[in-house]
């Protein structure tokens, strides 16, 4: 069904995050909708899911028009919203989730119909989705949930799906099947709107793609006449110079590890770290890029092989040995293991080496002191130590925790996908940050599954597959034609695209 | 405000108060609601707005207030506790037991807080091992320890020395002892919140305990400690209910452990931890007594007493949700 907007307009106290934003969505077609934190992306997916009402405006849905949608409305009108983060119940199994709310009761007992099962099977054959209807849904893993999260659209019958950010989470195998979804989608007729931070994927992926900028549509074209570098501009307003890695000497061997080895999981990983430096790791989900993190951090133990950190036998058995032995993590999942959302951005900086006199009293004005001076040098914005996480755009929540560890005097700092989930600007200052605190001489192990931001800012980079370190890129060579490959296991050089299904 | 604040426009200070508003919007309604009973109660009863009638509320508030200032420690931690009443009983029989028994009452008392940090310290350890919520296991802790006062005492334990209750009726300066305790437990527990490593570890333990764990908090220890330290409270408010009662009886901590909880959520602390302070529990504990001091005084039945703390209970929950 064709969804359009008209001039929306929407305000939060004195900033306005929609500022008169017209698009449109047309069966059979992508469109896709980028830029960056805080352009107005996820205030316009809201309206449109009916979550919340905008100020002026108005939106047209097949023949329906009016100024506001509800949730009830959105659904009946056939949108369906995906987000990142799926709403699943976790407990229920897949039938049940795809069922839910849909369910045919008699004298109060549920009885799925047989007609009902086999539309739920049409379905997952549909988007793909190969596993026992009765699997909880909790126990898929993080693709597959997204690919439910479609099969329920398509159960529902949407003819307007908006998609936010399905493929943040994902590594490329796993995204290749949601563009595979995706593309049946629109051959069957349904209207998508596709928002993401991965700008080579939109245009990929989508017919059209607007960007947005400070609550307005500044650029809208077809894919086929844009690149990606027109993409950035206009979503930054200006051009980011490339940028090359300095040489620099490096320092002594930071972390050494020789053999490593867990029962199930790691097998057999050696490699150094050198004071100055920044590794990059790159692999597939369960490639065993995070486990390697939660290793080195105590978190997971390893049964053979050994590590050294500066010349000492190093063995953590707890996170807490790791930063005692001034190792950090920036994990992966930074709202769940590192953000304390409504404590100030001072106290989550300071949080594991806050400022005391004796017997454990706070000096707070020292910390405060010295979380602005680190709010001051990252660039955290708003630049206000008391500010909570909660109000902060993915990109400076980030920085506070990286902040959190550089302050903390970290040694030897681990950064599990970094970049994951902020936009192109906050990324090039988390790049910046990293980047100045290899300089000061801390050693720096960055994991990602983003090429281009390993090119960035790696001096090397370990490609891992199953557990195992299956090959080392120098700085010159990193390119998506090398690294890809390698974390796939395809043996010729195949291209991003296409090399599994 | 804060030195950031201060160079920025008028209009930013605008926003700013309503920010503060918004944070302490559960504490604002709190003081709104006690200035309205204060206001409807002196205008009908002259004995209300006097210095011994404050003395009144806040002597009898003094013993859940204790519990509630601990409770406070555990819920800011995302923690809870039960068991605190029942702890109360049973310290509070082993106590009046051994004073019966010719033991000297410094020792009885020792031997009782020691005896409630002991049991806080343990329930603390075997909460931070298990996975589920403490509200389950806390829950057995409660019928555990209860069952244990009945084993002590199946009555009330009278033979209490009057040197021990002399001390209760103490008035240093004017004020009673309750209240002196009530007010150092008070300013201690706010001071460990706000000044201290251990509170900022409570506090992010109750936001985020992965977080903190993987900012290298060590997240058992702390949990055993503020169990300990709340266990150590109940101790106190055994030795201080007894002495007040003139006697121990194996119920006497029953349902101390929900109105303490009640007046740590009724001013602001959430279950879910992280967040809430001192002051909070503070008006929370305030509304409480202030209610049935002023029903008392204005003649009204305690059957309706009940109805009208659970109702104001209800309402000050529902006013905090988020707009």
């Amino acid at each position: 069904m064709s969804l359009s907007t008209r001039s929306l307009r929407k305000s939060y106290g004195a900033s306005r995050a929609l500022n008169g934003v017209s698009i449109s969505a047309v069966p059979g077609r992508v469109h896709g909708l980028v830029g960056a934190n805080g352009a107005g992306k996820s205030t316009l997916v809201k309206v449109l899911s009916g979550a919340i009402r905008p100020d002026s405006g108005s939106l047209t849905i097949g023949d329906w028009t009016g100024s506001a949608l509800t949730p009830r409305m959105a659904q009946h009108l056939g949108i369906a919203t995906i987000y990142q983060d799926p709403g699943l119940a976790p407990t229920l199994g897949i039938a049940e989730n795809i069922l839910l709310g849909r369910e045919h009761a008699r004298f109060g007992a549920l009885l799925a119909t047989g007609s009902q099962m086999s539309d739920v099977k049409d379905c997952l054959d549909h988007v793909g989705l190969k596993k026992p209807l009765k699997t909880p849904a909790g126990a898929l893993s993080p693709a597959d949930q997204q690919l439910l999260e479609i099969a329920k659209a398509v159960y529902r019958r949407a003819g307007t799906v908006i998609m936010d950010e399905p493929t943040a989470a994902l590594g490329d195998a796993d995204r290749q099947r949601i563009f595979e979804v995706v593309q049946r989608m629109r051959s069957a007729g349904v209207a998508i709107i596709y928002v993401s931070h991965h700008l080579q994927e939109v245009l990929d992926l989508c017919d059209d793609v607007t960007v947005m900028r400070g609550g307005e549509v500044v650029l809208h074209e077809l894919t086929t006449d844009t690149v990606v570098d027109d993409l950035v501009t206009a979503m930054i307003g200006h051009t980011i110079p490339p940028r090359k890695v300095e040489a620099r000497a490096l320092g002594d061997v930071a972390l050494s590890c020789r053999g490593v080895t867990q029962a199930a999981g790691l097998q057999d990983i050696t490699f150094d770290v050198r004071e100055g430096e920044v590794l990059g790791i790159s692999g597939l989900v369960g490639s065993g890029r995070s486990r390697l993190a939660r290793v080195i951090f105590g978190i997971e133990s390893f049964e053979a092989g050994t590590m050294t950190l500066y010349g000492r036998p190093y063995r953590p058995r707890s996170p807490r040995q790791a930063v005692k032995s001034r190792v950090g993590l920036v994990p992966e999942d930074r709202k769940r293991d590192a953000l304390l959302m409504f404590l100030s951005a001072g106290k989550n900086i300071t949080l594991p080496k806050v400022p005391v006199r004796h017997l454990g009293w706070i000096r707070l004005r020292s910390e405060t002191r010295i979380a602005k001076k680190w709010i001051n040098q990252l660039g955290i914005h708003p630049p206000n130590p008391r500010t909570r996480p909660i109000a902060m755009s993915g990109g400076n929540q980030q920085k506070v925790v990286i902040a959190r560890w550089i302050q903390a005097g970290s040694r030897l700092l681990i950064l599990d996908e970094p970049g994951q989930g902020v936009d192109v600007g906050a990324r090039d200052q988390i790049l910046a940050a990293i980047r100045a605190a290899a300089r000061a001489g801390t050693a720096v192990i960055l994991i990602s599954q983003e090429v281009e931001e390993l090119q960035q800012i790696a001096d090397r980079v370990l490609v891992m597959r199953r557990g195992r370190i299956v090959g080392e890129i120098g700085q010159d060579e990193i390119s998506e034609e090398t690294v890809i490959p390698l974390a796939m296991g395809s043996m010729q050089q195949t291209s991003e695209k296409g090399s599994r299904g | 405000m804060t030195v950031d604040t201060a160079t920025e426009t008028t209009a930013s200070r605008g926003e700013a108060l309503r920010a503060w508003m918004q944070e302490h919007r559960a504490k604002l309604a709190l003081v709104a609601v006690i200035a309205l009973i204060v206001i409807i109660t002196s205008t009908r009863s002259p004995v209300f707005f006097t210095w011994g009638n404050l003395q009144n509320i806040l002597v009898q508030v003094s013993v859940v207030g204790i519990l509630a200032m601990g409770t406070t420690l555990l819920m800011v931690s995302g923690g809870i506790d039960l068991s605190i009443g029942s702890g109360v009983s049973l310290c509070g029989v082993v106590m009046a037991s051994l004073m019966a028994l010719g033991w000297p009452p410094l020792s009885a008392v020792a031997v009782a807080v020691l005896m409630a940090t002991v049991i806080g310290a343990s329930t603390g350890f075997l909460a931070a091992k298990s996975d589920n919520h403490p509200f389950v296991l806390t829950l057995g802790v409660l019928t555990l320890l209860q069952g244990f006062a009945f084993i002590v005492s199946i009555g009330p334990v009278t033979d209490i020395p009057a040197s021990f209750i002399d001390v209760a009726y103490l008035k240093p300066l004017g004020i009673p002892v309750l209240i002196w305790i009530f007010a150092a437990v008070t300013v201690v527990v706010h001071l460990i919140l706000r000044y201290t490593t251990l509170g900022r570890w409570l506090y992010a333990i109750g936001a985020s305990e992965s977080a903190a764990r993987l900012a290298g908090i060590r997240v058992h220890a702390v949990k055993v400690t503020v169990y300990a330290i709340s266990g150590l409270l109940v101790g106190v408010a055994a030795v201080l209910m007894t002495a007040q009662l003139s006697s121990a009886q194996p119920q006497m901590g029953m349902g101390l452990e929900l109105a303490a909880i009640a007046a740590v959520a009724v001013g602001g602390t959430p279950l879910s931890g992280g967040r809430g302070d001192v002051l909070g529990t503070l008006l929370g504990i305030l509304l409480i007594g202030l209610i049935g001091n002023s029903l008392n005084l204005l003649s009204i039945s305690s059957s309706w007493q009940y109805v009208l703390q659970g109702g104001v209970i209800i309402v000050a929950v529902l006013a905090q949700r988020k707009s």
